[in-house]
């Protein structure tokens, strides 16, 4: 299956923020911190890179402050599928915990504290095993290279 | 016909846990009970591993402190190799507990407590949370996250990430602090004293609107533990044990941290996977004691620095020797105060940037405890080795556990004061819960458990038929 690509652009000279997120302890939860890793170490400039354990509202400044966000998470697939990718809407509201936010969460904390909501794109990684201290699966070995293309390709438009 | 009334999950705690609230035939409350259903078992699984994995296996326990169990697991790693660590590593061990003390008080007001405290009890639930709050005072919130995010740079700074940073070892620690890192630490202290000043400032001014919640939430007399240092100065990593009583007369003093058993002993109960301990002397459950910010304010006799001093003698002046749970909110923001202040001396101290960091030995003694005071109170591991070095046994006293039976008669009390009849408005189960949240409870740390419940609240019949149900979120 060929990963989904949305086509928008970012613009030029555009200080781009990626926060790759979730437990690494847990399978393919980390599967984002991976994405995090390999992008970081790209050293692209203009690309500032976030590994986190999880969206806190400790980010927001950061989000609040790029010009465009690109978080990259795990998402519960079925064997095989791929990586994809898509805008977060810009009124997306979403009314987490104060532990456990979601990319709309940030956003939201980002524009009424700091009056700006950046554009921003979620890059999921297929994830099917979330047990605790399991290596990546196959399919996430996968997506992650995925995602990191995908990734690549935003960044690449600006 | 008597009724139990449950409120489960808990929320906006660490952790997983619910109230179970007994009526009688008349709709009284008789007794009130809060469950732990989680199980880690860290004690267990951890034998046979080598002591030096310790610190990186004990700080997975939780997310929120890890740092904690880092330092207590490496402090019990340096007695039994026997070593006094280097000047330089015990600053940077200090530093990092202070950061780890900012974060998780900052934590634990700003974004789990004030929706309560300042949006009001009988704000509803949809509203009652960080963004409410965000919405009420955009300042005070965006204060709270970088106070918060300060603590956590400290963390970072010195041991590469945020969460379960694999720093602190036995014998030291693994890295140190350049001049950059700590010059833009230092950059950061006035703004967080003043928001740890403008928090006080604010619960202060509104206390008077809590005189109910500081009489019914867990206010009673027991006795009060913590680790104090020379003089009885308030202390957070090192230190020797004191007990007082609820009027603030010493009751033990000077107890080295690794004689915990002769004065702590832990019971268990069948409704609960979390721990009883009480202190040995005057036995089960009257030696019930409390831990954490409250106890430490009332043990000590300064905190050490000036400003936090200054706070100190105002909430003696109007308290005395603290016996209200609901109190603990006032001694946290103290201790954020008292912590900020200590980290500037640490950042001015020329040592902090030394490069000695490291003492090295082998297995010297079977046995070690380390003890030092986590953001919840006094945290305890306790190791026994063999000649290489494996695990062969661990206990863990933390502090939430050692609040347990604090806990407990926190809930009865409020239930006894909020309810009247079967019927449960949904804001004295707030209140329930907000009495828990006053110890800032660390249920993940304290009983090594993973779970998930569905949150649920039933009121049972006396023949344990669910009379009515209630669900939340």
């Amino acid at each position: 299956m060929r990963a989904s690509r949305k086509q928008t652009p970012i613009k030029a000279n555009a200080e781009i923020l990626v926060i790759g997120y979730g437990n690494d302890l847990r399978g393919d939860d980390g599967a984002g911190r991976q994405v995090a890793g390999y992008v970081d170490s790209w050293q692209m400039p203009g690309v500032k890179v976030v590994s986190a354990h999880q969206l806190t509202p400790d980010l927001c400044e950061e989000v609040a402050h790029a010009d465009t966000v690109i978080f990259a998470d795990a998402r519960p697939a079925r064997p095989g599928d791929a990586a994809d990718c898509s805008q977060v809407a810009e009124d997306a509201k979403s009314p987490s915990s104060i532990h456990a936010s979601d990319p709309a969460a940030i956003l939201q904390i980002a524009g009424e504290l700091y009056g700006h909501r950046p554009p921003a794109w979620l890059v999921g990684i297929p994830a099917v095993d979330f047990e605790v201290g399991a290596p990546l699966s196959e399919t996430t070995v996968a997506g992650v290279w995925q995602a990191t293309d995908l990734i690549r390709d935003l960044i690449s438009r600006r | 016909m008597s009724k139990q009334i449950i409120i489960d999950p808990v929320t906006r705690i660490e952790g997983h846990s619910k109230i179970t609230i007994q009526l009688d035939d008349k709709s009284e409350v008789v007794d009130a009970h809060f469950h732990i259903a989680e199980f880690r078992g860290f004690e267990k699984f951890c034998e046979g591993r080598p002591m030096t994995e310790m610190p990186s296996l004990t700080g997975r326990i939780c997310g929120i402190c890890p740092v904690s169990h880092l330092l207590a697991s490496a402090k019990a790693g340096d007695a039994v190799l026997a070593v006094k660590i280097p000047a330089t590593a015990e600053k940077l061990r200090r530093l990092m507990n202070l950061g780890q003390m900012i974060q998780s008080h900052a934590l634990s007001f700003f974004y789990l407590s004030a929706p309560d405290l300042l949006l009001g009890w009988d704000t509803p639930p949809e509203t009652r949370n960080v963004f409410g709050l965000i919405k009420a005072n955009p300042e005070l919130a965006r204060k709270g996250i970088r106070l918060r995010q300060f603590g956590q740079l400290v963390i970072e700074y010195l041991g590469g990430k945020r969460i379960h940073p694999a720093w602190a070892v036995p014998g030291g620690v693994r890295s140190g602090l350049d001049p950059e890192s700590r010059d833009q630490l230092r950059a950061r202290i006035p703004e967080s004293r003043d928001t740890a000043l403008k928090a006080l400032d604010i619960f202060k001014k509104s206390i008077a609107n809590y005189s109910e919640e500081a009489k019914t939430f867990g206010d009673f007399p027991t006795m009060f533990m913590s680790l104090v240092g020379p003089g009885g100065k308030w202390e957070h990593y090192d230190g020797l044990l004191r007990f007082i009583d609820s009027m603030g007369n010493i009751v033990s003093d000077a107890v080295e941290p690794k004689k915990y058993r002769d004065f702590i002993g832990e019971a268990v109960e069948p409704y609960s996977y979390l721990k009883f301990p009480y202190y040995k002397p005057i036995g089960y459950p009257k030696g019930i004691y409390r831990v954490g910010p409250l106890a430490r304010l009332n043990t000590c006799t300064s905190m050490g620095t000036t400003l936090a001093d200054q706070e100190l003698h105002e909430f003696r002046f109007r308290f005395g020797v603290a016996n209200s749970s609901f109190l603990y909110h006032y001694a946290r923001l103290i201790e954020i105060l008292a912590a900020v202040e200590h980290v500037e001396h640490l950042l001015d101290d020329p040592e902090i940037t030394g490069a000695h960091l490291r003492a090295s030995a082998d297995v010297n003694h079977l046995h070690g405890v380390g003890c030092s005071e986590a953001p919840r109170g006094t945290l305890f591991h306790d190791y026994n080795v063999d000649r290489d070095g494996l695990i062969k046994g661990v206990n863990l006293l933390i502090a939430t556990g050692q609040n347990n039976l604090a806990m407990n008669q926190t809930v009865a009390q409020i239930a006894k004061n909020y309810i009247k009849g079967p019927d449960v408005p949904e804001a004295i189960l707030n209140r329930l819960e907000a009495g828990v949240r006053s110890f800032d409870p660390c249920l993940s740390c304290s009983t090594h458990a993973i779970g998930e419940m569905p949150m649920l609240v039933q009121v049972l019949g006396h023949d344990g038929s669910v009379v009515a149900e209630r669900s939340r979120g």
